[in-house]
């Protein structure tokens, strides 16, 4: 049997895109990922389109009577100061997006590059390096979080540069253990030995060959992201010019008898979408390596 | 075979009477127990403390005086008293039985020493109205007590500010002489001479006192006092309605007063708090916009203060007229002429154009921030109804919330803001109007954060501090609150209110204002409280 | 990190077990000072917190607390006197509590236990029983109901997910307390009452750790069941219960103790979330208070604790990995 189809491309171009056709089949098996696809396509949409979708300003006091339930005018009900919260979860799509995807983002390109090193060089570098992943993973990474957040700011930008920072070991690890594989690997040794520089190699030879580790670890990244921007928005330190899914839990607190959707709403709508990355990284995951996906049936 | 079944019904029996013994225990005869709900723990039962919590305390401890239903004195361990007729010497003689909880008499030098030494140790408003007014105190025998005044003051009888429980519990001098008041062990488990002993207390649970029965005054008919310590409002409340809490002082949620009333067998009501401070928003003066009194004028129209207290307080509150509150306690000191400035956002933008503030290509005219403490969880939602408003006529305000000690460290010490929006409750006593003098303008918690300086201002509240006449300091009262209005140092916003709870379907309380009025929380004996 | 070695065997476990401790104690030391110094740059101080209440604080007292609590030093010299005296075991005095940090932790270190405990049980118990079956039984309903547990109790906002328990047991059925523990003192007490208030919230923050093992547990599950030793166990004869229970499960056990490791910072956290919506008077609640008050002592205490807390528990997950799988040898 011959391992290459009779039809199979030539040219670079051909070939990739024969392997996003692969990729793709192999993705759109797996249901839960494609749910997660939609649902992070809608998310995107809803923070594009905000403005349109949203008929109130999510800020806006007083459009409303307060404290009233999901009514025609207001989709989702009014919160205490008369808020419409149907505008808040929309805009809020919005902000946990940005600050998932810049958090989530921050620590990729952090984590790649420590890992990229310390995989590559080995040695008392990589020794250092991970000696520094173990410190910021033995930290509680939501409680630093909370303290640097508390105590300086409470902007938008506080919590994404935190979040970043505190997060880049899981990447690193990963993309570090890659690395060890593909130092070993013929077209790498064939590059130091044309007298390639260490930055060139690892920037250009080897790291987009880590970018799908990369990518599975960022989408679950930018769940973990949104969930500790909620988790402090929750506890009253997020930033309160601007309207996130976690703000408004932290505001619903009070109303849980009184106001059932203050709080059913925001917290759904962080569930699903923290739901829909954790797919997506599971598909994403799934459909790089399909052979680790050995079931057997009894 | 046969003792597998033995076992099994041994096992059975154990079960039955573990059962049995569970049922048994908790159907014995309990004492009258009244359960209160708190908000936070108090910082220590030792009157060396800053007075916040003063519901626990007032229990264990006595003072001179105690609180009448109008807010008068009534006694305490003080039996009776008289004031000289320049009122610079007041004697007050002591119940003769008074004793602390260990069986020792209060005498004379208990009080002596509790007021100069103890109460001189705690740095509150309190103190700054009473303290320096005194000069020296005699105890000719061990039942009188003779004060000498520097000059009248006017609150020495006043139970809030004067003798009375707030500021000065009566210790018992040999526990606490010579010792270093922050570790002495009696700050965590007291013996005073009040009504109730001290039984535990359990940080972030719970406090525990219980009816003394060897007490020389009238005994209550409470027995037992739980305070549970309740910090979420909402469990709070739902522990209210499921009948777990008695009594919720001043912390019940507002938006659930009307609910709570509803139910049967439970009262909820607003009132006032015991504040002479509205809910303002403080402008800068150091900085050069708010130099120019249009622009705080213009912001004053800006904003609306009368849909604050129904979106915030849920009606507990009402827009503020001045610095001091029409209702409850601080009724008498009210000025209700001042002219005011109305919601009018199109005289705000007039006014901000006309000062040199057009609006720029950013869309904004200029950029503030307005910094408030997460300490009093409404202020933010105040600040967001602010922001809002000033939004609608092209200030962009970004809100900055800060923990309690980084918004003093910032607002009082740094002064570096540009308007702080402060709740502080300085007492039902306009002596508080004194933080407003110039020579308050100091680095220190609670000052003249605005730099705030009226020469006028000043010689009346000199003026004031020492006046007996009540006509007369009212006049100087008035033109005080009057100039604050007229100079727009701050924006007044609100009054705000507070909500009480009761079980009246177990408790009912004598007079009613116990509870009503927030009066039993600081400052009347519980006597009047009797089972249903 | 241990390592796969066909031989050797335990000889060398116990300097394993000292290097380790060794290797943890300038971990410990880096974030307790990295800490430290991040808290003092803060602005505001515990002083500025204890004496609010009133005007008129003078100038005097504030300095006097200052230096009575040695907040005038410059950093350098703080550190160093907190090191020393943590090392002889007092953590400090707490301006707040008015008691010794120890105390004030000691008091509330069992309320927290008692949840993460409850919780880690939980999530083990359902966790590992619900990844044997499933692995098991792939595709089947079990499974399905496994993979959706797992997914959904991972994306899951804990304090979200107390919050939706509260409205639906505590105030519409009206089953379950709202929170709290029971107070002893006034005759509350008894298995009932803990088993009434610890359902909730060991429900809540339990459900994140029984999604993470439940996964695991299922696709070791298969990897094993695939393997070649139990197909051998198979065709020997052996009973398909003595097959998982004996044989697959002491395999499938080690990687979920990986996780219980290297999740307890996660779980601390969901510790802390979780007492503020039920209101228990543990560290987790404490943590933040202590946050909000600047109460420095407190909060360094528990961080002592909480690092020496997951230093200690990754190492004991690790001894029991190595007792479970003799093929690990320690270099």
């Amino acid at each position: 049997m011959s391992l290459v189809h009779a039809s199979y491309p030539t040219t670079r171009i051909g070939r990739a895109a024969s392997d996003v056709r692969i990729f793709w089949r192999r993705f759109r098996k797996n249901r839960g990922a494609v749910f997660g696809l939609l649902v992070f396509t809608i998310l995107a949409l809803a923070a594009l389109f905000a403005e349109t979708i949203a008929m109130h300003s999510p800020m806006e006091p007083g459009v409303g009577p307060m404290l009233t339930s999901p009514s025609k005018s207001f989709l989702m009900g009014t919160d205490n100061l008369g808020r419409d919260i149907f505008s808040g979860v929309i805009h809020g799509a919005r902000v946990s997006l940005l600050i998932g995807l810049a958090a989530a983002a921050t620590s990729a390109v952090i984590g790649a590059i420590v890992g990229a090193i310390s995989g590559y060089s080995g040695g008392w570098v990589d020794d250092i390096l991970m000696r520094g992943c173990e410190l910021f993973q033995a930290m509680p990474r939501f409680l630093f979080a909370l303290v640097i957040v508390v105590f300086f700011q409470n902007s938008v930008w506080n919590i994404v540069i935190v979040i970043g920072i505190l997060s880049w070991p899981r990447t690193a690890r990963m993309v570090r253990a890659e690395f060890l594989r593909l130092r070993e690997m013929d077209y790498v040794l064939a590059a130091k030995a044309v007298g390639m520089t260490t930055r060139r190699i690892i920037f250009k030879q080897m790291l987009p060959n880590v970018m799908h580790i990369i990518l599975v670890t960022g989408s679950l990244e930018i769940g973990s992201a949104i969930l500790t921007e909620a988790g402090l928005s929750f506890l009253g330190a997020g930033d309160p010019n601007v309207m996130s899914w976690g703000r408004i839990l932290f505001n619903a607190q009070r109303f849980l008898r009184r106001a059932w959707w203050f709080s059913v709403f925001p917290g759904s709508a962080i569930f699903l979408t923290v739901l829909s990355f954790n797919l997506l990284g599971d598909g994403l995951n799934d459909a790089f390596n399909p052979r680790l996906k050995r079931v057997q049936r009894q | 075979m046969r003792s597998v079944h033995r076992n099994r019904w041994l096992v059975v029996g154990l079960v039955v009477g573990l059962l049995l013994g569970l049922v048994g225990a908790s159907a014995t005869a309990a004492p009258v127990t009244m359960v209160v709900g708190l908000s936070a723990d108090p910082k220590a039962l030792a009157p060396t403390d800053t007075d916040n919590d003063a519901c626990p305390a007032f229990r264990i401890y006595s003072a001179l005086t105690q609180s009448d239903e109008n807010f008068g004195p009534a006694p305490d361990l003080a039996r009776s008293w008289e004031v000289s007729e320049d009122s610079l010497t007041y004697t007050f003689h002591l119940h003769p039985n008074a004793k602390f909880h260990d069986g020792t008499p209060v005498t004379s030098e208990d009080v002596k020493f509790s007021i100069l030494e103890v109460a001189a140790k705690r740095v509150n408003v309190a103190n700054r109205a009473l303290l320096p007014s005194i000069g020296s105190i005699d105890t000719p025998d061990a039942h009188t007590v003779v004060f000498h005044l520097n000059y009248p003051n006017p609150e020495f009888l006043n139970p809030y500010y004067g003798v009375g429980p707030r500021p000065t519990f009566i210790v018992k001098k040999a526990d606490w002489e010579g010792t270093d008041f922050f570790t002495n062990p009696f700050t965590r488990s007291p013996i005073g001479s009040g009504p109730y002993k001290f039984v535990e207390w359990v940080k972030g649970s719970h406090i525990i006192v219980e009816r003394w029965e060897d007490y020389w005054g009238e005994k209550p008919a409470v027995e037992r006092i739980v305070f549970r310590i309740i910090i979420d409002p909402t469990s709070m409340a739902l522990a209210f309605e499921n009948d777990e809490v008695d009594w919720v002082p001043y912390t019940i949620l507002m938006s659930e007063v009307s609910y709570l009333d509803g139910l049967p067998g439970k009262d909820a009501e607003f009132h006032g708090t015991p504040c002479s401070d509205s809910i303002s928003l403080r402008f800068n003066l150091r900085r050069e916009i708010f130099q120019d009194i249009a622009v705080r004028r213009a912001i004053t129209y800006a904003i609306n203060r009368d849909r604050i207290p129904d979106l915030v307080y849920f009606g507990g509150g009402i827009a503020a007229t001045g610095q001091i509150n029409r209702t409850a306690f601080t009724a008498p000191w009210h000025n209700p002429n001042i002219d005011q400035v109305p919601y009018d956002p199109e005289m705000a933008k007039t006014l901000l154009d006309a000062a040199g503030y057009p609006v720029l290509g950013d869309g904004w005219r200029f950029h503030i921030t307005i910094k408030h403490s997460t300490f009093f969880p409404e202020d933010i939602q105040v600040a967001e109804l602010v922001k809002a408003d000033l939004a609608k006529v092209g200030i962009d305000a970004r809100i900055v919330s800060l923990d309690y000690a980084a918004w003093i460290d910032q607002t009082f010490v740094n002064g570096d803001f540009d308007c702080n929006l402060s709740s502080l409750c300085s007492g039902p006593v306009p002596t508080a109007m004194g933080r407003f003098i110039s020579t308050n303008a100091v680095p220190v918690a609670w000052a003249n954060d605005m730099a705030f300086s009226s020469f006028e201002y000043d010689e009346l509240h000199r003026r004031q501090s020492s006046e007996v006449d009540p006509l007369k300091r009212n006049e100087y009262l008035y033109r005080m609150q009057a100039i604050l209005v007229e100079e727009q140092p701050m924006v007044h916003l609100i009054h705000r209110g507070s909500a009480s709870a009761w079980n009246s379907g177990k408790f009912t309380a004598e007079p009613e204002s116990f509870w009503k009025g927030g009066l039993g929380y600081f400052l009347m004996r519980m006597t009047g409280v009797k089972p249903v | 990190m241990p390592i796969l070695d066909p031989g050797d065997g335990r000889a060398s476990m116990w300097t394993y077990i000292v290097r380790r401790v060794l290797q943890a104690i300038p971990l410990v030391l880096l974030i307790l000072i990295i800490n430290f110094i991040i808290l003092h740059l803060a602005p505001g101080d515990p002083v500025s917190f204890y004496v609010q209440g009133g005007t008129g604080v003078t100038e005097e007292f504030v300095a006097q607390m200052r230096t009575q609590f040695g907040l005038d030093k410059p950093l350098g010299v703080q550190l160093a006197l907190f090191l020393r005296n943590a090392i002889r075991g007092d953590l400090g005095y707490s301006l707040y509590y008015q008691q010794s940090v120890i105390a004030v932790i000691g008091a509330r270190m069992s309320v927290t236990f008692l949840l993460v405990g409850c919780s880690m049980a939980f999530a083990v118990v359902v966790g590992i029983t619900l990844g044997v079956l499933s692995g098991r039984n792939p595709y089947s309903v079990i499974d399905r109901i496994n993979t959706i547990v797992a997914v959904l109790g991972y994306s899951i906002p804990v304090f979200w997910f107390g919050q939706v328990l509260i409205i639906v047991f505590a105030v519409y059925l009206k089953l379950l307390p709202t929170g709290g523990i029971p107070i002893a003192a006034i005759g509350q007490g008894g298995i009932v009452a803990w088993c009434r208030s610890l359902a909730l919230p060991t429900l809540a923050l339990g459900v994140v750790q029984l999604a993470l093992i439940a996964r695991i547990t299922r696709a070791n599950m298969l990897e094993i069941l695939g393997a070649d030793y139990i197909t051998t166990a198979r065709a020997k004869g052996v009973s398909e219960t003595t097959i998982t229970f004996k044989h697959a499960l002491r395999n499938a056990i080690l990687p979920v103790l990986t996780v219980i490791g290297v999740d307890f910072g996660a779980l601390l956290t969901g510790a802390m979330l979780t007492e503020t919506v039920f209101n228990w008077p543990g560290l987790g609640r404490m943590m933040l208070d202590s946050l909000l008050r600047r109460d420095y002592p407190v909060l360094m205490g528990l961080l002592i604790v909480m690092s020496v807390g997951v230093v200690l528990l990754n190492l004991i997950t690790d001894l029991l990995y190595a007792y479970f799988d003799p093929r690990i040898v320690y270099t």
